[in-house]
């Protein structure tokens, strides 16, 4: 009798689990989004947006295709290129629509899930709201929202992908910002020589390029902040001052003119030419800018005022330290190529 | 006694299983409702506005056209004569009014407790908790994939509150091409966690004599005269040909003080 109620209990209990699932069973090789065990906790919601097979290979085809654009000519992965961690390979400005310029350098696109801010303003503080900035942008892609969703909602194999991937039977915005949200976010680089050296290979850097880790740690860290190389805040780095008022454009604010976001060095290597603006074409370039040719400014980083004083040899140091957060698996992980 | 336990055993399964899995059924009036249909009617000063083709001049004898005057109304609230409010619940209380869209102007709030009311207020604009919330609890009027498409800055997330375009009279003969549209674009939610603009205004009329009288199943009436010349008429006079266009600049909380009064009641129908 007892072994019966347990059983029965045990039924009820089964019954409602499965009522109360509402995943379909995941795929066993797609193993979804993974925090690296070394990076601090995500800022993504993922609770709201959980990375599944179905959502994942959407947002790729999306990031892709053409589509997405007044006329079917650009696409993500026009300006955001995988050899580049997603920057705009040899770029300093990138052409749009109509050989259209832009007016900033296109950046990386990696550990997105880590990210508070995106575009080089933080003008968007939600990855799900950072693809209509581009796709709408009469330089990048001039396309209209209510146009592309009636693109993909005449589009059987998308119809048919959103239904799996969202059970929905007509494609929105939201669908669609969060499908490419999957994707992004499922674009983490970890697996550079600099990551393998902090698990205890010590090996894998030679000593000029620990040389090169300590003074980064003592000259550039406060801003490019391990193991992400981003504190996610704004600063002036003492550059010309322009046009491009930087993230005083979005708050208004006197105190944040010619302030512009920190971006991640992994993979700096790799995504040149660097800056807001792609002004320097090289790391050596960056390095100079730094020990001695900071402009003055009122809202200069207090940090940087009259140079970070490095040799030519410190500043070598450097970059071939920089040059170990290069991410070779990432850089070429067929998952995510086109 | 055992089967009483059972039976406690399957209810508090049941209780679980239900608090887990089903949406809170919504709780069952308490109080009788009905519905109150507000229309916005929209004017240049005394003359109803007619898009694109009627001339109009401003109080400094500058004369242009209107081709387009859109508006948010968010986080309505009724007061009743004892000074308690009815609070529009949060998924219903989001509406962008155009005036190229005559059904846009017609809004109705229902389930609304019978009684007497005295005062509506509203919000012009969206909240900031609103603001700030991801794509999938942006829906209706703050759709940006559809009804709000052009009503929200891609570059600096966030609604447009209100927009409002004008053209220029070219004279005849007059070169059409060096014509200097008039612009004004006017958000700023007060921002994520960073001090910038906040051009939220609200908004309270008071009904007067004439309070609106909600009766079980009748439909009051509120006609709301909303005057798009306010907008750049009031504490500060907008010249169109020195400030053609303003968007997200310390100048536009100027032009969110004009337009804070820019609504009236024209009169209500119980």
């Amino acid at each position: 009798m007892r072994a019966f109620k347990i059983l029965f209990a045990s039924l009820i209990f089964i019954a409602l689990s499965q009522a109360c699932t509402k995943e379909e069973n995941p795929i066993a090789s797609f193993k979804g989004f993974e925090a690296p065990i070394n990076f601090p906790l995500v800022h993504y919601n993922f609770s709201a947006n959980p990375v599944n097979k179905a959502g994942f290979d959407l947002g790729k085809k999306l990031f892709y295709d053409g589509i997405l654009s007044r006329d079917g000519s650009i696409s993500c992965g026009s300006c955001h290129q995988q050899a580049a961690a997603f920057a705009h390979l040899d770029h300093t400005i990138s052409h749009g629509i109509d050989d259209k310029i832009g007016n900033r350098n296109a950046p990386v696109i990696q550990n997105t899930a880590w990210q508070k801010y995106f575009a080089w303003d933080g003008g968007i503080f939600h990855l799900d709201d950072f693809p209509i900035n581009p796709i709408t942008n009469p330089v990048e892609m001039d396309e209209k929202m209510p146009e592309l969703l009636s693109k993909l909602n005449a589009n059987s194999t998308y119809r048919a992908m959103f239904k799996k991937a969202f059970n929905k039977d007509s494609v929105d915005y939201a669908s669609l910002t969060m499908a490419l949200s999957q994707f992004m976010n499922m674009l983490v680089s970890n697996q550079s020589r600099y990551d393998e050296y902090l698990t205890g290979n010590t090996s894998a850097l030679s000593d000029n390029e620990k040389v090169g880790l300590n003074l980064f740690m003592n000259k550039c860290n406060s801003c490019h902040t391990a193991p992400l190389f981003t504190d996610n805040k704004f600063h002036n780095t003492g550059l010309t001052t322009s046009s491009d008022l930087g993230r005083a454009t979005v708050t208004v604010q006197d105190s944040d003119l010619y302030k512009f976001k920190t971006p991640s060095l992994r993979n700096v290597e790799k995504s040149y030419p660097y800056n807001h603006n792609g002004r320097a074409a090289t790391l050596e370039a960056v390095l100079q800018h730094y020990a001695s040719e900071i402009k003055p400014g009122t809202t200069v980083d207090s940090r940087l005022v009259g140079g970070l004083g490095l040799t030519a040899l410190e500043q070598q140091q450097i970059i071939a330290f920089l040059k170990t957060l290069t991410d070779t698996k990432f850089l070429t992980d067929t998952r995510f190529s086109e | 006694m055992k089967l009483l336990k059972n039976k406690l055993f399957a209810l508090i399964i049941t209780a679980v299983f239900f608090a887990h899995c089903k949406p809170e059924s919504p709780a069952i009036p308490a109080t009788q409702t009905s519905t109150v249909a507000i229309s916005f009617n929209h004017f240049i000063a005394d003359s109803l506005l007619v898009l694109n083709t009627k001339n109009y001049s401003n109080s400094i004898e500058q004369n242009f056209t209107v081709d387009k005057f859109n508006y948010f109304i968010s986080n309505i609230i009724l007061e009743k004569t004892d000074g308690t409010n009815y609070i529009v619940p949060q998924d219903s209380c989001y509406f962008l009014i155009k005036s190229s869209n005559k059904a846009s102007q017609n809004i109705s709030i229902k389930n609304i407790p019978v009684g007497n009311y005295r005062k509506i207020s509203f919000m012009i604009g969206v909240d900031s908790a609103r603001s700030c919330m991801p794509a999938s609890a942006r829906t209706g009027a703050l759709d940006v994939g559809a009804a709000a498409a052009d009503m929200y800055w891609t570059w600096n997330t966030g609604y447009i509150f209100l927009k409002l375009q004008c053209m220029p009279i070219i004279p005849k003969g007059g070169d059409s091409s060096a014509v200097i549209p008039y612009v004004y674009h006017i958000g700023g939610y007060g921002g994520l966690n960073n001090p910038t603009l906040n051009n939220i205004r609200l908004v309270s009329l008071n009904f007067g004599e004439n309070l609106i009288l909600i009766a079980n199943s009748t439909t009051a009436q509120i006609t709301i005269k909303a005057d798009a010349l306010k907008v750049l008429e009031g504490s500060t006079q907008v010249n169109l040909n020195s400030t053609p266009t303003v968007m997200l600049t310390p100048f536009s909380a100027n032009i969110a003080n004009n337009y804070q009064n820019m609504f009236s009641i024209i009169n209500i129908i119980n």
